[in-house]
């Protein structure tokens, strides 16, 4: 009976051993993205305010896979401006995107549909890099030394079903930017 | 049900199945949308998640306080414990294992259907359609690039007020939607369309002017809205020294029959491949949904098989708990409501049980009061019988024993309870001669028996009566005897005392005549005869003077012990009295006459006449007893004696001489018994009649070193001693 209980133990033992290690080969493999807000200002255009953004984006090998099979990786830009008369909020969808037949990839701003084509992902990645989106008339009102502040993340919900329950467990699917927060110049 | 109680089966009842249903409901629709797409509850997924994780965890928590509890009833083997985990065991066993099976097979089947989806023919067939339409797609921009630069090689001679002319012309021929030509800084020169929607220049992008920096050229197939549209862009002219060059930029839509069916096939690939790639993320999601679904459905299952069994056990426990109360004779235990099911018909069985079991109980402490009042009752009577009572059981074991019979035999019965004749008479052989005809009766099985026996106890010889009789059934035998001796001697002493009355009535009265008749003729003819016969009357009528006086004395000698209880009581001072009495026989001077009297002066309720009676009867009866002793000695003493609460003086009167006669017994002290030759065997009888007058006895012993003792015991106290006056 104490044999027994001894080999039941050392099977357990093993099995969890095992189970450690996989997970832990598993945890290397499904190492996330990177993403990293470099600049961001609001520029004064004649169309309007404009968020210049300088994204630092690399994507992983699982959301890299996902992308050239169809799948739209989406960041979602959330900016915060806030001074001492008016709380500001603009969120803005980016949307890559991959089209086998042209073998295209688009980088498209859901809100204005402008759509950028590149030939290969290292293009879209770069084009990230120089993002100029519009913004509301209200930023180009902003009194110097607001305070601004850009969260930049992979929006999950924009990820299809079969995947976002996945990306809520797997740290393969983390990708966010540290927030990024700056002020208004004088001027 | 009040609004408390209503809050309780709410908070308790009703909220966790809702919660759970809702969690199942929300991983149904996850489920459905991992499946189908659907972007209705994208935020909610890690609420449900959290609340999934936080579901099973307050579950988890539940049952392992559950079993927590549950384990510490059984330590302490609280009722209904073991069977409750016998139960619990039980709904486990039923309920967890085909949740198990259907599970793993609804595991397998999702498994099995997600890849049957993926079919190699479908796939192959999906990618050589995509193939084909990039080769078709492929072919037209090649035909577009050569078109746009056969013109941009045209308009690199032409004049810039011919572009526009140019390009209207060719717009035709190449089939394009939109030809424009622009300087490098966007500037544009000239613009054809074919087209009135793509009147507007729609200018390269950055990364399309970077390709063509690079490679001196554009063309590629790229979605421009809705539409596939070819895109060629060619610089006119050769490049020379550094200047940038103008751009001639052509768009080329797809033929209206191909757009639908690139689109097509364009879509129908990118979905199997997207399906393909979502396979292991769609197996995943299914798993995780299944793996909560089925962790929800077995923990709720387990939680409920707690719920149930102790809903069901409960009142079972509550009964055990009844049942031990009453067991322990608390009949006034409450006992759980009884439901209308078996566990109620128990509940209630249980009841009229009880009340049966409490009334039995009622019933058998009434019987045991009544047999015990018997029993007293008995006790009292048997007590009180001056019959001696024992009884046994039909082995021969002593049971009871009354006081009389104790008394009779002079052996402490009682202590021989629980045991039987034979190690009685082992111990008392004097009672030899009722042991064995009682166990020579019992062994017989007579129904009633009597016999005369007679006994040699302590007390003297006895002559009982005793009589038998086996108690019905095997109630065993019971043995009453009467103690003949102190009947015969109430019987002899009536007997005496009427003889006595007789000879004081027809006796006495003509001794007188016959004495002065005698002396009538001793007068008359004495001296008148010769003197032979003068000798002889004179001895003659002497003879009969003294007779008549002896028979005189015999004849009030009984009239004494004849004369009937008429006491006159007094206080009297015992001590005196007795010196009085003693003073008479002090004059002796051969006598050696020692007085030793208790402390104080006793004082006694007592007819002093009587008394005195009696010391003299005591005193002469030690006299004749004395005789020819050389060196008589009489001893007198009082003594206190104590028994109970009763207290009582002995008055002792000892001699010197030869002692009692042998088989000297009760007897003695009745009239006519005497071992002297003259006495006339009345003294202790007088003396026996005079204490019993006044509640007293009388009793003989052998002194240690020769002579007897008699004391005469009289109560003390003035309120005593009244006898029969």
């Amino acid at each position: 009976m104490v044999s027994f209980m001894h080999f039941w133990k050392r099977l357990a033992s093993a099995v969890l051993a095992m189970a450690l290690l996989a997970g832990c080969e598993a945890i290397e493999q499904q190492a996330p993205g990177a993403l990293q807000v470099r600049a961001a200002r609001i520029v004064a255009a004649s169309a309007g305010p404009r968020l210049e953004l300088d994204l630092d984006c690399r994507l992983n090998g699982p959301m890299m896979d996902a992308l050239e099979h169809g799948i739209p990786i989406t960041l979602r830009v959330d900016l915060r401006a806030q001074s001492d008369s008016a709380v500001l909020h603009d969120q803005r969808r980016i949307e890559l995107r991959y089209f086998p037949l042209t073998r295209r990839y688009q980088l498209r701003d859901h809100r204005e549909g402008d759509v950028q084509s590149f030939p290969a992902s290292a293009y879209l990645i770069d084009a990230l890099a120089s993002l100029k989106l519009s913004l509301p008339q209200a930023f180009a009102q902003l009194p110097a030394g607001s305070a601004l502040s850009l969260d930049v993340a992979l929006d999950k919900t924009a990820l299809p079903g079969a995947l976002r329950l996945p990306a809520l467990i797997e740290p393969a699917w983390r990708l966010a930017a540290p927030e990024f927060t700056w002020t208004v110049a004088a001027g | 049900m009040d609004r408390r109680g209503w809050l309780n089966f709410i908070g308790r009842r009703v909220l966790p199945a809702v919660a759970v249903l809702a969690l199942l409901a929300a991983s149904l629709k996850l489920a459905e949308q991992a499946a189908g797409g659907g972007n209705e509850f994208a935020s909610a997924y890690p609420w449900v998640l959290g609340a999934a994780v936080l579901a099973l965890l307050v579950l988890v928590i539940l049952i392992a306080q559950r079993l927590w509890r549950l384990r510490a009833e059984m330590k302490r083997d609280a009722p209904g414990a073991r069977l409750s985990r016998r139960l619990l065991l039980t709904l486990i066993l039923l309920a967890v294992p085909p949740i198990v099976v259907v599970y793993g097979f609804a595991l397998r089947f999702i498994n099995a259907t997600v890849d049957s989806w993926f079919d190699v023919n479908t796939e192959r067939a999906l990618d050589d359609a995509l193939e084909v339409g990039r080769i078709v797609i492929d072919e037209r921009v090649r035909k577009a690039e050569s078109g746009i630069s056969e013109l941009a090689d045209e308009l690199d001679t032409s004049f810039d007020s011919t572009l526009q002319q140019a390009l209207d012309s060719r717009i035709d021929s190449l089939e394009a939607i939109q030809l424009s030509v622009f300087e490098p800084n966007r500037q544009v020169l000239a613009l054809a369309s074919s087209d009135p929607r793509y009147l507007e220049p729609l200018f390269p992008d950055t990364s399309v002017l970077m390709r063509i920096s690079g490679e001196d050229r554009f063309a590629a197939a790229e979605p421009l809205g809705d539409v596939l549209m070819i895109r060629v862009l060619v610089p006119i002219g050769s490049a020379t020294g550094g200047n940038k060059r103008r751009l001639l930029q052509g768009l080329f839509p797809l033929p209206d029959r191909l757009q639908p069916l690139t689109r097509s096939i364009e879509n129908a690939s990118f979905d199997f491949q997207r399906l393909k790639y979502l396979r292991g993320s769609l197996k995943l999601t299914f798993g995780l949904i299944l793996s909560f679904v089925m962790l929800l459905s077995v923990l709720f299952a387990v939680l409920a098989a707690f719920g149930v069994s102790r809903r069901l056990l409960a009142p079972l426990g509550r009964l055990i708990h009844a049942t031990r109360a009453v067991g322990a004779g608390r009949f006034d235990t409450p006992l759980p409501i009884a439901s209308n099911d078996e566990l109620g018909q128990l509940v209630n069985s249980f009841s009229v049980m009880t009340r049966e079991v409490e009334l039995a109980g009622m019933r058998a402490q009434r019987s045991a009061r009544e047999i015990d009042a018997q029993r007293v009752w008995l006790g009292a009577v048997l007590e009180r019988l001056s019959a001696g009572v024992l009884g046994f059981d039909n082995t021969g074991i002593l049971r009871v024993a009354n006081r009389a019979g104790e008394a009779i035999l002079g052996v402490q019965l009682s202590n021989y309870s629980g045991r039987n004749l034979a190690e009685i008479k082992r111990d008392h052989p004097e009672l030899a001669s009722i042991a064995d005809p009682l166990a020579r009766h019992m062994r017989e099985g007579l129904r009633e028996w009597r016999e005369e026996i007679v006994i040699d106890a302590e007390s003297g010889r006895r002559v009982l009566m005793l009589r038998g009789a086996a108690l019905p059934g095997e109630g065993g035998f019971v043995a009453v005897f009467d103690d003949l001796t102190v009947l015969n001697s109430a019987q002899r002493d009536a007997a005496w005392g009427e003889v006595a009355r007789r000879l004081a009535h027809e006796v006495k009265n003509p001794l007188t005549p016959i004495q002065l008749a005698a002396e009538r003729l001793r007068r008359r003819f004495l001296g008148r005869l010769p003197a032979d016969d003068s000798e002889l009357l004179d001895r003659a009528t002497h003879t009969i003077v003294s007779q008549v006086e002896a028979l005189k004395t015999m004849v009030n000698a009984f009239g004494d012990y004849a004369r009937p209880p008429q006491l006159t009581t007094r206080p009297v001072a015992l001590h005196a009295l007795i010196d009085e009495v003693l003073d008479l026989y002090a004059s002796d001077q051969r006598l050696s006459l020692t007085r030793q009297f208790m402390d104080g002066e006793p004082m006694i309720k007592v007819d002093a006449v009587r008394l005195r009676q009696a010391m003299h009867n005591l005193l002469k009866n030690a006299l004749e007893a004395i005789g020819e002793t050389r060196k008589p000695q009489i001893l007198v003493r009082t003594a206190p004696h104590h028994d109970g609460d009763a207290a009582w003086v002995d008055i002792s009167v000892a001699d010197n001489g030869p002692g009692l006669p042998e088989g000297f017994g009760d007897r003695w002290f009745e009239p006519y018994i005497s071992s002297k030759a003259r006495g006339t065997g009345l003294g202790l009888a007088v003396v026996r009649k005079i204490a019993e007058e006044h509640g007293g006895s009388v009793s003989a012993r052998q002194r240690e070193g020769g002579g007897a003792e008699f004391t005469l015991r009289l109560p003390l106290g003035l309120n005593a001693g009244t006898g029969a006056g």
